[in-house]
């Protein structure tokens, strides 16, 4: 009681003070939270009065005449986030004022013509903007990166689109989805990644393993899927996108909604929903090529200056069907549909999905934590859940017939915390530790064998990185990381496979149980691997030239280990091996960049010597009860890649501009001393736009894709004795030659309207492969059923509001 | 050293999920049912005389094991009667050819020769000629008409485009081979 009145009484007295005295000095020092530096040019206004002063060159500023009391400062740099800053006036009085100075890290203003943090800044790093990823709303993850020169893709018909990045892919490419390292699946070269790039602000693709942060094995390289920065202020808004098109005669909706505070706390509800018939190549329809995709995520966070927190959930599901005509038995069936000009099985167009299909589902959950710490940096802690179940329908009989023959459910939990020492300027130290284990579980329900088998997989990961800003030309970046793999299967073998792998002598201590014509047996696995990455950058005038060296390696994975069957799609055997070790690799880079004037380009050649490299390659045929497969091993080499990636762009006038792309890789075994297998072919891209922003701001565009033959190919082929009129007959199974070059014609156009009292409408029109050209790539692996696809048109609306 | 490093991950990893193991048992064993292991013809000469000739796939056969010869007199009628085995457990052998008569739209047997002088007619009853009068082959009649050695190839089609009995021995386009094995034969 005597408290309250206390206060009651300072509280009078304080207002009685505040109306006598209003001759106050106010003198305040402005620095920045990271390191102390005085922030010059900043602006800081009085609310609700009409002050402004500027502070000066060591960051002091002074304003008179101020009565005693509250009142609220409002800080503004260009450099630096708006701050509202509250000061109690007692006579004259004396603030220290801290601003955050790297506004790269929050993402609203420009620095140094970059508005994101680099991947890397030494090593080969592109990426795709916002307008970029809209185009591709109704496609795939995997067609929208291949605007990146470089990237490439892996495909199964053309929904199902792997990734390829300088002829690497599969586990060789690392993803990163919101943050979250995304365990998919991904060993298998007809997995695509389980992302709904609507949900995605901006893709980064980092050729190599520069990006340790992420992983030391990502010998390919790293892609990674960054949500777009909501802003800290009071808003709301949203976008909607409807895509219809013509060839395949479906079309997706996508829909955002975004709500924020001024005080950091924001929310963020995004969906996809895609429907797609069989799709058409310009002869005729590719039966059963049917996708249907439903993705959403949820995103809930503060966003304060010191610290916040961030919690992200996101599901995919999508169902794929496979090409009808692709699904065969044995080596006969396969001659049959190589020398057969047309799929076997061609139907009327249907929205129907059957099986050989895929069914795949992803849920992704994310709690994020950090904290900066005054003069020395940012902590980050971070806890991430994925489940994945991925079924694969093969045509069946009997009781089995809708029963999916793989059925795998794969969980993965990772707990990651890093420490970035950013209160220097010229240092940037960045130090982390990375836990994750994981549980495949492969549903003995299927009825068939298990591809994959039962395991438990345990990683620790510590890494450490810097870069060191020498003089305003020269930085220099480093980095090492050191990881630990356990890995413990379940695998059941049949008894004949294991003694024909000679596993009997090797590790016959592996055995736990014996089922008359299979053994049960408990293989262990450790693998240590060790990283590292360092390179300079050297910028001059409108130049910067980087060059990196990274050493990255990588454990077998699990279809590496333990493939040991017939697989369906492929029509072949394939088999892995317990001895194999980890596969390393050495990469050499160099990046030279204009990025200035009306002429700019990029030209990145690389060299990547692997050692151990892990290739699947047919070595002989196996006679089944269900005729003859070839067998292809997984074998371990020595490889290297070398090719350059080279994009330019220049800017003939204000309404005109011209730009092309080019990428070439030679890939070759130099153990066995020829081609590696699946080394995408030279291309060449060259786009003319046309823009007139009176018009609606009006963009046209026409580019020209061209893909050359790939000459240099493995012979893989082989012969096979078939039955022709009571006679064998010698035949060549032509399974290695690649189809021929081809130049595809795409146009697109866009423009955007405001009907409304608020926000726009954005109507785009795009053609694809304008002239109907008939063609086949080599990169597809239903090349020898179907041809790709034919002429196509999307209309797109884009709402935003 | 590697030890320490396990014990160190589990602990992390253990910190943030406490429930994971949640089963230690040893998976279950898949005998796949699908799977047709043995392919057999049994042969009735004229005096009514039975032989079987079963062909194993090579990944279920066991060390005594032979190739199989199918040896026939020139000039004679047999009836053959063809079937299908899953035998993966030996436990529990499983006769498959029921489940072809019963899908037996989606089934179709062919016989090619190669070198054997054979004459072929399908003699499918009602129970193994599908829904368009086809008859799919599980009941033949084999006429030897010289003497020769050759071989037979005893092709089981799932799903194929299109069924061709015109010849006897069977043509079909399309669909997924689900079996396809080679008999020996000697006429003598």
């Amino acid at each position: 009681m005597k408290a309250i009145s206390a206060l009651i009484i300072i509280i009078a007295f304080s207002f009685s003070v505040q109306a006598q005295n209003c001759s106050n000095t106010l003198t305040g020092k402005l620095v920045d939270f990271h390191n102390g530096d005085p922030l010059t040019d900043a602006i800081i206004q009085v609310d609700g009065k009409d002050i402004e002063v500027y502070s000066d060159f060591d960051g002091n500023f002074k304003i008179n005449d101020l009565c005693e009391g509250k009142l609220e400062l409002k800080i503004s740099h260009p450099e630096c986030q708006d701050l509202i800053y509250p000061v109690l006036i007692e006579g004259n009085t004396s603030v220290k004022i801290k601003l955050e100075h790297h506004l790269k890290e929050l993402g609203e203003v420009l620095i140094t013509g970059r508005q994101y943090i680099q991947q890397t800044k030494t090593g080969q790093e592109q990426r795709i903007e916002k307008e970029t990823l809209e185009k591709y709303s109704s496609a795939t993850l995997g067609d929208a990166l291949k605007e990146i020169s470089g990237v490439s893709s892996l495909n199964t018909g053309n929904r199902v689109v792997k990734p390829v990045i300088q002829g690497l892919h599969s586990s060789r490419v690392l993803i990163m989805n919101h943050g979250v390292r995304m365990e998919d699946q991904q060993w298998g070269a007809e997995h695509a990644p389980n992302i709904d790039l609507n949900s995605a602000g901006n893709i980064s693709v980092v050729k190599g393993a520069s990006a340790l942060q992420y992983g030391g094995d990502a010998i390919g390289g790293t892609i990674i899927v960054e949500p777009e920065k909501i802003p800290v202020k009071d808003t709301l808004y949203g976008k909607t996108i409807l895509s219809g098109s013509t060839n395949g005669r479906g079309g997706s909706v996508t829909s955002s909604l975004v709500k924020s505070f001024k005080n950091g706390w924001y929310a963020k509800a995004q969906g996809t929903v895609k429907k797609f018939g069989d799709f058409e190549a310009p002869d005729y329809v590719l039966s059963n090529t049917g996708n249907e995709e439903k993705d959403f995520s949820l995103n809930l966070g503060l966003n304060k200056f010191s610290s916040g927190f961030d919690i992200f959930y996101s599901y995919y599901n999508t169902e794929i069907g496979i090409l009808s005509s692709s699904h065969i038995g044995n080596v006969s069936d396969l001659i049959r549909a190589i020398n057969s000009p047309a799929p076997s099985i061609i139907r009327d167009f249907t929205y129907d999905i059957n099986p050989p299909k895929q069914e795949v589902e992803h849920h992704l959950a994310r709690f994020k934590y950090y904290k900066r710490i005054e003069n020395l940096g940012k902590l980050n802690v971070q806890y991430d859940y994925q489940l994945n179940n991925r079924l694969e329908y093969d045509i069946r009989t009997g009781d089995d017939r809708g029963k999916p023959s793989l059925d795998l459910e794969l969980q993965t939990h990772t707990l990651t915390s890093n420490f970035k020492f950013d209160a220097n300027n010229e240092y940037l130290i960045n130090v982390g530790i990375n836990s994750n284990y994981q549980e495949n579980f492969p549903n003995p329900a299927t009825g068939v064998r298990r591809l994959i088998p039962d395991y438990k997989q345990y990683k620790l990961g510590v890494f450490a990185s810097g870069e060191y800003k020498i003089d305003n030309h020269w930085l220099a970046e480093m980095g090492f990381r050191f990881d630990y793999t356990h890995l413990d299967a379940e695998k059941f073998y049949l008894k004949s496979r294991w003694n024909e792998r000679n596993y009997d002598e090797d590790f016959a201590d592996i055995i736990v149980e014996d089922f008359g014509t299979q053994y049960l047996t408990n293989p262990v696995f450790n693998f240590n691997n060790f990283s590292a990455t360092g390179g300079v950058s050297y910028t001059f005038n409108q130049f910067q030239l980087n060059g990196n060296y990274a050493l990255a390696s990588r454990a077998p994975n699990p279809a590496e280990l333990f493939a040991d069957g017939l697989h369906h799609s492929a029509a072949i055997i394939e088999l892995g091996d317990l001895r194999f070790g980890k596969e390393t690799s050495h990469k050499f880079s160099i990046s030279f960049t204009k990025n200035k004037g009306d002429f700019s380009f990029n030209i990145s050649p690389y060299y990547n010597y692997i050692n151990n490299f892990l290739l699947l390659e047919p070595n002989s045929v196996e006679t089944t009860i269900r005729g003859a497969f070839p067998v292809w091993e997984y074998r371990q080499v020595n490889a290297r890649l070398f090719g350059v990636d080279i994009d330019w762009n220049y800017r003939m006038s204000d309404k005109f501009n011209y730009r092309g792309k080019f990428a070439y890789v030679n890939g070759r075994d130099t153990k066995n001393n020829k081609y590696l297998i699946d080394m995408p072919p030279a291309n060449l891209a060259n786009t003319i736009s046309f823009q007139q922003k009176n018009w609606h701001n009006l963009n046209l565009n026409l580019t020209g894709d061209f893909v050359a033959r790939q000459n240099q190919y493995p012979d893989n082929n082989f012969y096979y004795n078939v039955l022709e009129n009571d006679n064998y007959v010698n035949t060549l199974v032509d399974v290695s030659t690649p189809p021929e070059a081809y130049f595809l014609v795409g146009f697109n156009a866009r423009a955007t309207f405001y009907p409304f009292k608020k926000g726009s409408l954005e109507v785009g029109f795009s053609a694809n492969n304008l002239l109907n050209t008939s063609y086949r790539d080599y990169l597809n692996r239903l090349r020898y059923y179907a041809d790709n696809l034919g002429r196509n048109f999307t209309l797109q609306l884009k709402f935003n509001y | 050293m590697m030890k320490n490093l396990k014990l160190l991950a589990l602990f992390i990893t253990a910190i943030a999920f406490t429930s994971c193991s949640d089963d230690d048992d040893a998976p279950e064993v898949i005998n796949e049912e699908e799977v047709i292991t043995d392919v057999s013809l049994t042969f009735t000469n004229e005096s009514n005389e039975e032989t079987t000739y079963t062909f194993t796939d090579p990944q279920y056969r066991d060390e005594n094991y032979v190739d199989p010869v199918i040896l026939l007199n020139e000039g004679e009628i047999y009836q053959v009667e063809t079937n299908f085995y899953n035998n993966s457990n030996p436990q529990d052998p499983e006769l498959i050819t029921a489940e072809v008569q019963e899908e037996r739209d989606d089934h179709f047997i062919t016989y090619s020769f190669s070198e054997a002088s054979v004459d072929l007619n399908r003699t499918d009853s009602e129970a193994s000629t599908d829904s368009n009068g086809v008859q799919i082959g599980l009941f033949t009649e084999w006429i030897t008409t010289a003497t020769s050695s050759g071989e037979v190839i005893v092709r089981l089609i799932h799903q194929p485009e299109s069924k061709d009995t015109s010849d006897g021995y069977g043509s079909f386009s399309g669909g997924e081979t689900d079996v396809e094995v080679s008999f020996d034969i000697e006429i003598q």
